[in-house]
C-alpha cells in the first residue's frame, strides 16, 4: 500500500475550478481571492455607479448585482480577467438601470396626466443627507467634487463610460475599450471630448 | 503630445483623477457597511449557486427546442397516416363483395378471362 501523500492547499483540484500556471486553486482560494477582488473595487464601482445614476440606492443595487454575476458565472476565472469583467458588467447594469429609469421618466408624466413625480436624488438635501458629508469641515472640495460630479453626469453615456473607466478606474485604452466593446480608437475620441467637455463646464472653477 | 492645449488637458485629467480619487475615499461609514453586506450577499448567493450545475437548457434554445419537436410530431403523424394504395384490409374486401352482390351486375362481366385464368394455373402447377 503506497503512503498517502498530503498535497499542499495549491494543489488540490475541484470541479469547475481551473488551473491558474499550472495550479489548481481550492474552492475556499477562490472565494477568498474574489472577496478580495471585490472588496479591492467595490468603492470606485459604487462611484462610478453613483455618477452615472445619481441615487446611491440605484447604483448599490447595481454594483450588488454585479458583484453576484462576477462570482455566479466567472469566479473559476483567473484573477487577472475580473476587473475588466467586473466593470464590464457593471456597465451593463449602469445601461439598463438608466433605460429603466428613462422609460419610467416617460411614463409616469402620461400616468399621472403630466405631474411628473419628484425624484428623490434629485433633491439636493436628501443627497446630503445620504452621503452623510459635513459640509462644514471641507466646503470647498465639496462643492468642487459636486461641479465636477454634475459636469460628468451631464455627459453623453459614451464619454462618461470612457471618462469614468479610465479617470477613475485607471484603466488604460485597450482595457476601457474591452469593457465598453467598442474599438480603441472610440475610447480615445470619447475620452478627449468628454474631457474636452468637462473643462469647458468647469472653466470658471478650479476642481 | 507637446502642444500647449494638450499638456494643458493633461494636467485637467490629472487633476480630475486626484478628485475623483478623494471623492472614494470620502465613502462615509453608513455606505461603506451597506456595501460590504451586499459584497457579504453576493458571495453567499453566487456560492450557493455555482460549482457543478445541473444540465440547464440556455433560455435561447427553448423555442427553437418546442418547434423542433412539434415539426417532429407533425412529420410523425404524417408518416402512419393510412396511405390510400396500401393493401385493402379484410374489412374493405368484405365490404366490396357486399357492393358487388348488391350491384346485380351480370357474373359473366367478371368471368370474362375464366380460360386464361385456368390456363395460367396449370402453368404454374405443372412449374
Amino acid at each position: 500500500m503506497s503512503p498517502s501523500v498530503t498535497l499542499p492547499v495549491e494543489n488540490v483540484c475541484l470541479p469547475d475550478v481551473p488551473t491558474v500556471n499550472g495550479m489548481c486553486r481550492t474552492k475556499a482560494r477562490v472565494e477568498q481571492e474574489i472577496e478580495a477582488f471585490l472588496k479591492s473595487v467595490e468603492r470606485r464601482a459604487f462611484r462610478m455607479a453613483e455618477l452615472s445614476l445619481r441615487h446611491p440606492d440605484d447604483a448599490l443595487d447595481v454594483v450588488q448585482d454585479a458583484m453576484l454575476q462576477l462570482v455566479r458565472h466567472y469566479a473559476a476565472r483567473s484573477p487577472a480577467e475580473w476587473p475588466p469583467l467586473f466593470f464590464r458588467i457593471l456597465r451593463n447594469g449602469i445601461r439598463d438601470a438608466q433605460r429603466r429609469r428613462r422609460t419610467r421618466n416617460r411614463l409616469i408624466p402620461w400616468w399621472t396626466g403630466g405631474v411628473s413625480q419628484e425624484d428623490p436624488a434629485d433633491d439636493p438635501m436628501e443627497v446630503a443627507v445620504s452621503t452623510g458629508q459635513t459640509p462644514d469641515e471641507s466646503l470647498a472640495q465639496d462643492q468642487a467634487m459636486e461641479r465636477l460630479a454634475e459636469a460628468v453626469r451631464g455627459l453623453p453615456d459614451r464619454q462618461r463610460e470612457a471618462f469614468l473607466l479610465r479617470s477613475l478606474e485607471g484603466f488604460d485604452v485597450a482595457t476601457t475599450a474591452h469593457v465598453m466593446g467598442c474599438s480603441q480608437g472610440s475610447v480615445k475620441t470619447h475620452y478627449f471630448r468628454a474631457l474636452s467637455h468637462l473643462k469647458a463646464a468647469l472653466k470658471d472653477h478650479k476642481i | 503630445m507637446n502642444h500647449p492645449d494638450e499638456i494643458e488637458l493633461q494636467s485637467f485629467a490629472e487633476d480630475c483623477r486626484q478628485r475623483l480619487a478623494g471623492h472614494v475615499e470620502a465613502l462615509d461609514p453608513a455606505l461603506q457597511t451597506r456595501l460590504a453586506h451586499a459584497r457579504r450577499a453576493a458571495l453567499d448567493q453566487g456560492v450557493q449557486t455555482s460549482g457543478p450545475r445541473a444540465f440547464r437548457v440556455p433560455s435561447v434554445w427553448l423555442p427553437a427546442g418546442v418547434c423542433a419537436v412539434a415539426a417532429s410530431l407533425s412529420i410523425a403523424v404524417w408518416i402512419s397516416r393510412p396511405s390510400p394504395t396500401a393493401a385493402p384490409t379484410a374489412e374493405a374486401v368484405a365490404v366490396e363483395d357486399v357492393e358487388f352482390l348488391a350491384s346485380g351486375e351480370e357474373a359473366d362481366f367478371y368471368a370474362e378471362d375464366t380460360t386464361f385464368y385456368e390456363w395460367a394455373g396449370s402453368a404454374s402447377g405443372a412449374g
